[in-house]
């Protein structure tokens, strides 16, 4: 038994909510018929990176003024929400294009300190995607970073800088990686600082200097501003733990009705 | 029936936008049509030509659109054309739930029907927005099991999207309703739920909750142990071990021969030999490799190995203060100092162990500082409170079931007076909160 085939949109408005409703598949569709041909075989080069930006489809391209915004105000865990909407949408594109969305999902969970997210974030792109030097250098600054291999990290974040500013033609996505791999590099930094306070008592500068790859003379003004001392004669620093970083153990900011109300039904239903 | 005669859902149509209450409709598609001809009927458009689907409203029609976009997603795409993406999302986000619990083996087949249709268009990850609307929309309360719950974490982690489900996860299933919300839910899919959610969390490095989530599937009481409740015991071993550097005692309700079983694979003797033994644990790897990659283990059977050493350092803050670094390196077997100062750094900021490091190599292990405030402690005291009402309620709920209550009897050899007084003991033990099962039944938040 059939049922009738699905007649054929016949006005406007029809025709409209019809690739309304399937522009995902649409757009999937389309770029691949006409750049069939063109598809890189798995090797990593300019022109595929390049390629992406010549043919943004309209998916990428509407998401793009909202990614801005969130990254404008900071707000990396909308970012996140936004770009993971869309990769449930592209999931099977094998287009660069993609990478639209990707690069930005896997940079803002590392903002967000998630390397697992981020390293499934990528493991998601299809084969032919993941060789391509931005996937490349966006997977080694995820494999540093979840190993917390601080030296690697910092030379992974400048080598993926060098190589959205030289090789991607496409300035504001280009701009929008590079404005979250600074805020990245900023909160990895600020995090290995708290931590460097809390594991050492005393720590040598050059070592410093290599955890937060910094100059001497930088890190020693940043490190004095944060309350850290620092030695001269034997080129040591001692760490401060940051109030902010400790746990109040003193008086509480509980207030103390909300006290005398818990105690009193506490000793209420103990009496039940 | 002529096999080419044209069918026309006219007729049901007619019946959805007329039918008095949703209670009648219901009971049209129950009794009024056979099932032989109702699925043929609700895929097929109406004898204008329309599609059904584009003149009801999701909402005000929702039992009636339930039936028809079950029915569409679920049969052969060569024939019948699929509903549109957005038609299935808009009704998932924009259901009346009281209208599709009267149908709640429709809810079923729909969900099913979604996570085929996305693999029909070669998107699986398409399936996950809609499912995850479902099940924040139809149960009344996230700690309900449906037969939802194991399709949507079949999606996610089919498509490796695994942090889409830590909004489900971090609900505790508590209830289920066999009798209204889900009557096709089975025994397997509350172990493939947990199973399943115990992958995600793992993924995510979860794993306290990838813990609790794989001990729910392995001691999920059942007649005889499940293929999937051993794969779970062995990826809760595994679990264990990168988190605690040890296994934990199972419950004693977990079926006798799992534990049995499982004394027979290699994962037992891997265990035995963890984490001090690197030798035997590089030979054990090597010669189970191939079963190991098989049953998809091998990334925990890598991560368990690379925290092994680890495990060794935390052991030495048993017995030493002060340690230099290349005392700890010869203790983990680690020749670089390096490598020594980078796991120190990793377990100090994961809180695995307390210590300090001076600049000439000395490190300092000290006790955990207090790290909690009065405000805490009462969180706690609160929480703690909440859970005893749960369990009293979870308790009179099952001291009022039938099998309990003639269980009671049979062992008080027929007395009334022992048998609610064994009754009443019990009550009174809970009440004062002085039964061990406060603190062994209290979740980790």
């Amino acid at each position: 038994m059939t049922g009738p085939p699905t007649p054929p949109a016949t006005s406007p408005i029809e025709f409209q909510d019809q690739a309304r409703s399937n522009a995902a598949e649409q757009a999937q569709v389309q770029v691949q018929a006409q750049s069939a041909s063109a598809v890189p075989a798995a090797a990593p080069s300019a022109s595929s990176l390049a390629s992406y930006s010549d043919n943004r489809p309209e998916i990428y391209q509407n998401a793009i003024p909202d990614i801005i915004n969130a990254i404008k105000i900071n707000d990396f865990t909308t970012l996140v929400q936004i770009t993971e909407e869309l990769d449930f949408t592209t999931a099977s594109d094998r287009q660069p294009s993609r990478l639209l969305v990707v690069a930005p999902l896997v940079l803002g969970y590392l903002i967000l300190d998630n390397t697992s997210a981020a390293k499934y974030a990528l493991l998601r792109l299809s084969d032919n995607l993941l060789n391509v030097g931005l996937s490349c250098a966006l997977q080694s600054l995820v494999v540093a970073t979840s190993n917390r291999e601080h030296a690697k990290v910092y030379d992974q974040a400048n080598a993926l800088h060098k190589l959205v500013s030289q090789e991607i033609p496409d300035k504001e996505f280009a701009s929008i990686i590079i404005t979250l791999l600074s805020a990245f590099i900023e909160g990895f930094r600020r995090r290995t600082f708290e931590l460097l306070s809390k594991a050492y008592t005393s720590l040598p500068v050059q070592l410093a200097c290599v955890y937060l790859d910094w100059p001497e003379a930088g890190v020693v003004k940043v490190a004095e501003r944060q309350g850290w001392t620092c030695d001269p004669s034997t080129k040591t620093f001692s760490p401060q733990l940051q109030p902010a970083m400790t746990r109040q153990t003193g008086a509480s900011s509980f207030s103390s009705l909300d006290t005398f109300h818990f105690v009193a039904d506490s000793v209420a239903r103990l009496e039940v | 029936m002529a096999t080419n005669q044209p069918i026309f859902s006219d007729a049901i149509i007619n019946q959805i936008t007329t039918a008095q209450t949703p209670t009648t409709l219901q009971n049209f598609f129950k009794t009024g049509v056979s099932k032989e001809v109702r699925e043929a009927l609700l895929v097929s458009f109406l004898s204008t030509g329309q599609d059904p689907l584009s003149i009801l409203d999701v909402r005000t029609h929702t039992l009636g659109v339930l039936y028809i976009l079950s029915a569409r997603v679920s049969a052969s795409f060569g024939i019948t054309p699929p509903p549109s993406w957005q038609l299935v999302q808009d009704f998932c986000t924009n259901f009346d739930r009281e209208q599709a619990r009267l149908a709640p083996e429709r809810i079923t087949k729909l969900a099913k029907g979604i996570h085929r249709l996305a693999s029909h268009v070669g998107n699986p990850s398409l399936a996950i927005p809609p499912l995850q609307d479902l099940i924040s929309h139809y149960p009344p309360h996230p700690s309900y099991l449906t037969t939802i719950h194991p399709i949507f974490l079949l999606a996610c982690t089919s498509t490796h999207n695994f942090t889409s489900t830590l909004p489900v996860l971090s609900t505790p299933i508590t209830n289920i309703d066999t009798a209204a919300l889900s009557p096709d839910l089975t025994y397997s899919d509350n172990l493939t739920y947990h199973y399943l959610g115990g992958i995600a969390l793992a993924a995510l490095k979860k794993w306290k909750e990838a813990e609790e989530y794989f001990e729910i599937c392995v001691t999920s009481p059942g007649t005889v142990p499940a293929a999937l409740q051993m794969e779970a015991l062995k990826k809760l071993r595994l679990v264990q071990l990168i988190s605690c550097g040890k296994i934990s005692t199972l419950p004693k309700y977990t079926h006798p021969q799992l534990l049995r079983l499982f004394k027979a694979t290699p994962y037992h003797a891997f265990i035995s030999a963890y984490p001090h033994n690197t030798q035997q644990l590089n030979d054990i790897c090597e010669k189970e490799k191939i079963t190991f990659a098989q049953e998809k283990n091998i990334g925990l059977i890598q991560q368990s190995l690379v925290r092994a050493s680890r495990w060794s350092l935390k052991k030495l803050t048993a017995t030493y203060v002060t340690l230099h670094l290349s005392d700890i390196a010869k203790a983990v077997k680690i020749d670089d100092e390096n490598e020594v100062r980078a796991l120190l750094l990793s377990m100090i900021e994961s809180s695995d162990i307390h210590a300090s490091i001076s600049s000439t190599g000395s490190v300092t292990f000290l006790d955990p500082p207090p790290q909690f405030t009065k405000s805490d402690v009462d969180a706690v005291l609160q929480s703690m409170q909440s859970q005893t009402d749960l369990l009293i309620e979870l308790d009179a709920e099952v001291g009022r079931g039938k099998d309990f209550l003639s269980k009671i009897v049979k062992s008080g050899g027929g007395d009334p007076s022992a048998t609610w007084a064994a009754v009443q003991g019990e009550e009174e033990l809970l009440l004062s909160g002085v039964g061990m099962g406060m603190g062994m039944l209290a979740w980790d938040e």
